[in-house]
């Protein structure tokens, strides 16, 4: 009985149905960025030839995203595409706890969707030579003492907070993750982050970015780095969580 | 020998890599929720691989999806995240030989169907990852408890035990909501 209850969760024709799907998704949103850009390309065209002509300075590109407000600040999400080969792996030692919203206040105040529940929070500690080839080819390796020892002797601290949704089949996850150093522990797969436009909430400047199903942001806020990911969440939600952060 | 593969391989490819996929995922992921979506993508990947390229010569075409698979999970984690167990795990000394461990370690039907799956397979994620992972090794992929134990880096005994203890505190569950 139990290897049915396993075979159903982990089921091989399920999954290839649900790659198809992935897949099918994709490629549709491939060809909507196509039949949005040219047309938006030759308005843009059009636009700043006219304001030209007028003699007004050239304004803001329109946002694509439905959250611009004029007292919050522009958003601008971009669309990017993963890449292989651009991933920068990033390593710790890491341990649950249960008190970083003791230690940060704000993440009492924070608006998720409500089917959203604390999965996990984690410290997550790493020394500063991580990253170098010793530990990139297998040389050294992160042991037992290693996670042992305090903050001192490690370049960065990490505070990862998991949520993950009631829904279980929705799939429905957010990790906030957050640092008083300027480095994050997380590696996102996305190369020239620096050439997304920024966003601003409440003049806090934010790069975000959307690729497949998943939302993500970088701001430094209140001596914070900060790097939030949203997987599955509407673009609604995940701004709604980032403007309960950047008060 | 390097063999040549396009597009058209792809259902092909997936049947007969599966579950070495499969395997190295569980083996590897850090939370045992994400395994159907690391292997997903993984596959999406090769997929998407094989569109741009039209045909691609590999060596060996499980080590190269496996190899995909493998950067899913590197990028799904983001980091190296090692779980430390807490410190009610660590107590449970899973080396120690039990005497009476049955022969078939599985779950009446009316049990499986009282508890609903859903809450089973929550028990089940509930426990230290280590005996998450041995269940989903042992039902899903049918593997023999030597070669599980050989994956994990832990005993034959430690793995059989895992699946025994656990088995038998999902019976007492259901016997005393039974009462």
């Amino acid at each position: 009985m139990l290897k049915k209850v396993f075979k159903e969760e982990i089921s091989k024709e399920k999954n290839f149905n649900e790659i198809m799907h992935k897949v099918e998704k994709k490629e549709e949103r491939k060809r909507e960025l196509k039949y949005i850009l040219i047309p938006a390309v030759l308005v843009a065209i059009v636009a700043i030839s006219t304001l030209a002509l007028v003699g007004y300075r050239k304004s803001n590109i329109p946002s694509n995203s439905i959250a611009e407000n004029n007292t919050q600040g522009k958003i601008k999400i971009a669309n990017v595409e993963l890449t292989q080969d651009i991933s920068q792996d990033i390593g710790g030692v890491g341990r649950k706890i249960s008190d970083t919203d003791k230690e940060y206040a704000f993440m009492q105040q924070i608006e998720l969707p409500k089917d959203m529940k604390l999965s996990y929070n984690w410290k997550l500690y790493w020394p500063e030579d991580w990253g170098s080839e010793e530990y990139t080819n297998g040389n050294k390796e992160l042991k037992e003492e290693d996670w042992a020892q305090t903050e001192i002797n490690y370049c960065s601290e990490n505070n990862i907070n998991d949520y993950k949704s009631e829904k279980y089949e929705e799939n429905r996850t957010v990790e906030i993750c957050f640092s008083k150093y300027d480095r994050i522990a997380r590696c996102t797969p996305v190369v020239g982050f620096d050439e997304i436009e920024s966003s601003y909430i409440n003049n806090t400047e934010l790069k975000l970015l959307n690729y497949n199903t998943t939302y993500l942001a970088r701001f430094n806020y209140n001596n914070l780095t900060f790097e939030i990911i949203c997987r599955n969440l509407t673009e609604d939600e995940f701004i709604t969580l980032l403007e309960s952060i950047i008060k | 020998m390097n063999t040549r593969i396009s597009l058209d391989d792809f259902e092909d490819i997936y049947n007969s890599t599966y579950n070495n996929v499969l395997k190295y995922v569980i083996c590897n992921v850090s939370n045992i929720d994400d395994i159907n979506e690391i292997v997903q993508d993984t596959y999406v990947e090769l997929y998407m691989i094989l569109k741009k390229k039209n045909t691609l010569q590999v060596e060996n075409i499980v080590s190269y999806v496996v190899g995909i698979a493998k950067n899913k999970i590197y990028r799904h984690f983001g980091f190296l995240k090692r779980q430390k167990e807490d410190s009610l795990t660590k107590s449970i000394n899973y080396d120690q030989v039990d005497t009476d461990i049955p022969d078939i370690l599985d779950l009446e039907e009316e049990m499986v169907k009282k508890q609903s799956t859903k809450e089973l397979l929550l028990y089940i994620k509930q426990k230290d990852l280590i005996t998450a992972k041995v269940f989903y090794l042992y039902y899903t992929l049918d593997m023999k408890l030597s070669d599980i134990a050989t994956e994990l880096n832990i005993t034959e005994s430690n793995v059989k035990n895992r699946l025994y203890r656990t088995i038998k505190e999902l019976r007492k569950k259901y016997e005393s909501e039974s009462d």
